[in-house]
């Protein structure tokens, strides 16, 4: 996590000073929309996410360990929110529209698209990762985007490092699969 | 010798390897390690092309005005939660009369639970706002020329000192640790205060304390929260 929040804002915002917590949804806005975008693969599923991150966080505030980084405490939180409304999208949307088969390309805005074959490269990755389960991709997405080593995702995750590593060679090989008509072709 | 597998070379390109492990010498030797190596640098760099959009400068503010609408009411119900709890704890000591002169409950019948918890909302907002005025005597005290602690402070102290135990006690017991920390470290110096500081020395060291610890702002913020409730 890019943001810094000190030990006096933390234990600020621990004792309920509000004006604390504003610092610290100020500051970590940022990074918790880029995981939580990593994680959801749309903006709106990642806006639902930082909202709900950081009422699960002022919530759970008293239980944070002072001991542990604050930073990697967020991630967590980020992470199995993003995990959740995930989820929440996947079920509306197999019952809402079963037959919709491009909803992962769909998503993207065409807006922020610079040009067509990046576009076709965006919507190839966003289904290539869809096809990742919760875990392999939040495995995949903070070792790989968010650089936190191994130890640090199974923490974030919950889980221990054999299981994070099982789910980063599983979520590799399986963007290597589905990109492999590529390989050599886009360096 | 075999080629290392796939695994192997994930944990080498993200650097998880072992420094010791034998297989980094092997890969970075062998050409085919190396072609496979690049080929999953390919797949890596593909899906780095998938950027997060970029937020405004002023996204953390927004986020803000969307949080803070949600949260006022969760605070008002933990701590509805709390006092609630602390209500049936505190009960049989605001009855005897610990913290008020006034009488148990009359011969009409019994308070109403939303009475009650009133005033026990009342004896805590009481409970912190004696406390902070004991420990500003304590550290504005510690000053001049007269270091030692009148018999009173000591009196109060211990009173004060019994009421936060129990505080602590429901805290814990509903889950509000953080509320139970700062009693906590209030019991600890109304102990001490309690005991009498008997040195110039002692009373400073019960000063620094307090500061270090922020104690009186703490106070002023749970004190701030039983108000609003």
């Amino acid at each position: 996590m890019k943001a810094v929040v000190t030990e006096e804002v933390l234990a600020r915002a621990r004792s309920g000073d509000q004006a604390a917590f504003r610092l610290i949804v100020e500051g970590c806005s940022r990074d918790v929309f880029r995981l939580a975008f990593r994680i959801t693969g749309n903006e709106e599923d990642a806006e639902d996410a930082v909202q709900e991150t950081f009422l699960r966080a002022y919530r759970k505030l008293d239980a944070f360990e002072a001991r542990a980084s604050f930073g990697t405490w967020l991630y967590r939180v980020t992470a199995n929110t993003a995990i959740d409304v995930l989820r929440r999208r996947k079920r509306t949307s197999e019952q809402t529209d079963l037959l919709e088969d491009d909803a992962p390309a769909a998503r993207v805005a065409p807006s922020q698209e610079k040009s067509v074959y990046r576009r076709q490269v965006r919507e190839r990755v966003e289904a290539a990762l869809s096809c990742l389960s919760d875990l392999e991709r939040s495995a995949f997405v903070l070792r790989h985007f968010e650089e936190m080593s191994l130890a640090e995702v199974s923490e974030s995750l919950d889980t221990t490092v054999s299981a994070t590593k099982q789910a980063l060679f599983r979520a590799v090989r399986k963007l290597r699969k589905s990109l492999a008509p590529v390989e050599g072709s886009t360096s | 010798m075999s080629h290392p597998s796939e695994e192997d070379l994930v944990l080498y390109l993200y650097g998880e390897m072992e420094e010791s492990d034998f297989l980094r010498g092997h890969i970075e030797s062998c050409a085919r390690c190396q072609e496979e190596l690049d080929l999953l640098r390919q797949v890596l760099a593909e899906v780095d092309e998938v950027t997060p959009p970029e937020r405004a400068a002023d996204y953390g503010a927004r986020v803000w005005e969307r949080v803070s609408k949600e949260l006022p009411g969760k605070k008002r119900y933990r701590a509805y939660v709390w006092l609630a709890a602390a209500a049936s704890l505190l009960l049989a000591t605001f009855l005897a009369g610990r913290f008020t002169a006034r009488p148990p409950a009359d011969d009409k019948g019994a308070r109403s639970s939303d009475v009650r918890e009133r005033i026990l909302l009342v004896a805590l907002s009481e409970h912190f706002e004696r406390s902070q005025m004991l420990l500003l005597d304590v550290v504005n005290g510690s000053d001049g020329a007269a270091p030692t602690l009148v018999p009173l402070d000591r009196e109060r102290a211990g009173e004060l000192l019994q009421a936060s135990r129990l505080y602590r006690q429901t805290a814990y017991q509903v889950g509000e640790v953080a509320a139970a920390d700062v009693l906590e470290e209030l019991e600890r110096i109304l102990l001490d205060v309690s005991q009498g500081p008997e040195s110039l020395e002692a009373r400073e060291a019960l000063k620094t304390r307090i500061e270090e610890r922020d104690l009186l702002f703490k106070l002023r913020v749970l004190g701030s929260t039983v108000r609003k409730f």
